[in-house]
């Protein structure tokens, strides 16, 4: 049985939620500055208590600021409910969790699974060699050296993306969660959509102040060798693929994370 | 503080060093690599241009290096590789080591696990594909090994300023010239050279492709962010060798924080363009020594490179935009 968990980056979304979700995501992967703050987590906390389901906090990437804000977020989970998954998405935040926070439990995210995310690739991908194609629906997540550090660091759980090439990873010793429908393929923290509706900061690329702007607009990039539209909303740009592989199951996936819209 | 160059040919190597290079980096590209994993890159450079091509070019590089006491740095910093791929990585290692490479600049975890099993000689230093933007990621590297870190090209100086001061004992290194990536380059999953140059939206790396841009709005006016974004669109399919991004200012600033080395990127590039490159940082490294004050620096870092690119210092093209303000 595969389970169905909701993930949604702002209490707004929670309306999302219905019983077929047995779990919550709730955070962020892509910016520290949209991390909840203490209140939103225990609101969040509430809400789960509330309906007797999981829950799981999303962790970005994070400069030292953010590091302190992740640590606060985690010092109450740890205090209000122990034995709660994290997912990292960043090695630092992996070892903050191993020295301060043993009793939470480390998701490894999907920006750390380095596959290729690229659409691109499906327009060469039929004239590419076996070993280049099998390259490309694998990850170091096979390798059994990598395998057995994160087992010894605790991590049972690994987070993909439902890649255009397919995934063909065989049987891992993790237990596999896929996200559906928004796969990311990069991401920035030159944020273009920070000031992107203030003309005269038109030229500012770069590490800059901004409004949440993303929480606003959103941008489609589309270029005749990409086979699929790209979307830009805030600094990672993402592309939407519904179509899950029907032998989910056979290959370790337990979880389907559900994104009802992009989670930034 | 070292500066670290781009070398792809044997003859570059004597040239750069004599220009002021004091690290040299490189990869390599063998053609049994390149026959099986064609668009799937050993070092982030699929093309035989930006790669020596035998072991024979690698040891003669390292062997002219190791003359001028000028250590050698070669790339196997691809984000990731797969379990098939461990026999030859591992030979990579060892031969790297027989030949005298110094050190090897890895970006995947698994690797960095390979290297320490291995107990390799060579020293360890993660690329920016490693994606320590925190004093905890460096520390995590620095628990399996790693001498160095480089840091993403995503920080601020004050944010590096933080990391540097809640680390010890490990060197750090920071961007200084060319290809600013508009993507943190450990967290983009896209695809250098699918091609070669012949199809030109294959070859291009994917940020640089001409999107077109159109904007969806949750309420509010559209016309103004479609059109900014289209514009800063534009301005990122320059940002990467072509138009010069530099960061040259911040040398006295990082000089201040005690980063170790700074880095050239370019590899693939043309032998008088790594020498120009070379030449103009030295020139800033040796005004540097001579402890002018910040604005002394600044001022001077702009004039020169005004003269030596032919262009005006621009914040969209600079690797450190507060320093404009300063």
């Amino acid at each position: 049985m595969i389970e169905q968990s909701l993930f949604i980056s702002k209490l707004d979304n929670l309306y999302y939620w219905n019983e077929s979700f047995p779990r919550l995501y709730f955070g962020n992967e892509f910016c520290e500055r949209l991390l909840p703050n203490s209140e939103e987590l225990i609101t969040a906390l509430e809400f789960v208590r509330e309906r007797g389901i999981e829950f799981t906090l999303v962790t970005p990437y994070v400069t030292e600021v953010g590091l302190k804000h992740v640590e606060t977020l985690l010092d109450g989970l740890a205090n209000q409910r122990p034995g709660t998954e994290v997912v990292f998405n960043d090695y630092g935040i992996f070892r903050l969790m191993g020295r301060r926070f043993s009793n939470l439990v480390p998701v490894m995210g999907r920006l750390l699974n380095k596959m290729k995310r690229g659409p691109r690739l499906m327009v060469v991908i039929d004239r590419l060699p076996e070993t280049t194609i099998e390259y490309f629906r694998n990850s170091s997540l096979t390798v059994p050296l990598m395998r057995e550090f994160l087992t010894e660091h605790q991590v049972k759980r690994v987070e993909l993306d439902n890649v255009l090439q397919g995934i063909d990873l065989p049987v891992i010793g993790f237990s596999v969660s896929v996200y559906t429908p928004y796969a990311y393929v990069t991401t920035t923290r030159m944020c273009l959509t920070a000031s992107c509706d203030a003309p005269e900061k038109e030229e500012r690329v770069g590490i800059f102040p901004c409004k949440r702007e993303c929480q606003k607009y959103s941008f489609g990039l589309t270029s005749q060798i990409m086979p699929v539209m790209l979307i830009r909303k805030g600094n990672t740009v993402f592309f939407e693929n519904p179509n899950l592989p029907d032998d989910l199951g056979e290959k370790g996936v337990s979880r389907i994370v559900v994104q009802p819209e992009i989670p930034i | 503080m070292k500066l670290l160059s781009p070398v792809d040919k044997v003859e570059e190597v004597e040239p750069l060093i004599n220009a002021g290079a004091n690290e040299l980096y490189c990869g390599l590209l063998t053609e049994d690599w390149h026959n099986q994993y064609i668009a799937g890159s050993i070092n982030r450079r699929p093309g035989s241009g930006a790669n020596f091509t035998t072991w024979g070019q690698l040891e003669e590089c390292v062997s002219i290096a190791h003359s001028y006491t000028v250590p050698v740095f070669l790339t196997l910093n691809e984000h990731y590789y797969i379990e098939k791929q461990y026999p030859y990585i591992r030979d990579f290692i060892q031969r790297a080591e027989n030949i005298g490479v110094d050190v090897i600049i890895i970006a995947d975890l698994a690797v960095l696990l390979l290297l320490r099993q291995m107990k390799a000689r060579v020293k360890i230093v993660i690329s920016t594909g490693g994606t320590a933007f925190n004093s905890e990621t460096v520390k995590f590297y620095q628990d399996l090994g790693a001498s160095r870190i480089i840091l993403p090209r995503h920080l601020t100086i004050g944010e590096i300023c933080q990391i540097a001061g809640n680390v010890k004992g490990i060197e750090l290194e920071t961007f200084i010239f060319n290809s600013r990536c508009p993507n943190v380059d450990g967290f983009c999953t896209f695809h250098h050279g699918l091609a070669d140059k012949s199809i030109d939206l294959l070859y291009r790396n994917a940020c640089m492709l001409p999107y077109d841009v159109s904007v969806a709005v949750e309420d509010g006016n559209e016309d103004m962010p479609a059109y900014v974004s289209l514009k800063r669109q534009r301005i990122w399919e320059l940002v990467h060798v072509d138009d010069f991004p530099c960061g040259a200012c911040a040398l006295w600033d990082f000089k201040q924080l005690g980063v170790k080395s700074v880095k050239i990127v370019g590899r693939g590039n043309q032998t008088s363009r790594k020498l120009a490159d070379v030449r103009f940082l030295k020139s800033l490294l040796d005004l540097l020594s001579q402890g002018p004050a910040k604005q002394e620096f600044y001022d001077v870092a702009r004039r020169r490179y005004q003269e030596t690119y032919k262009r005006p210092c621009r914040e969209y093209m600079c690797y450190y935009p507060e320093v404009m303000t300063v």
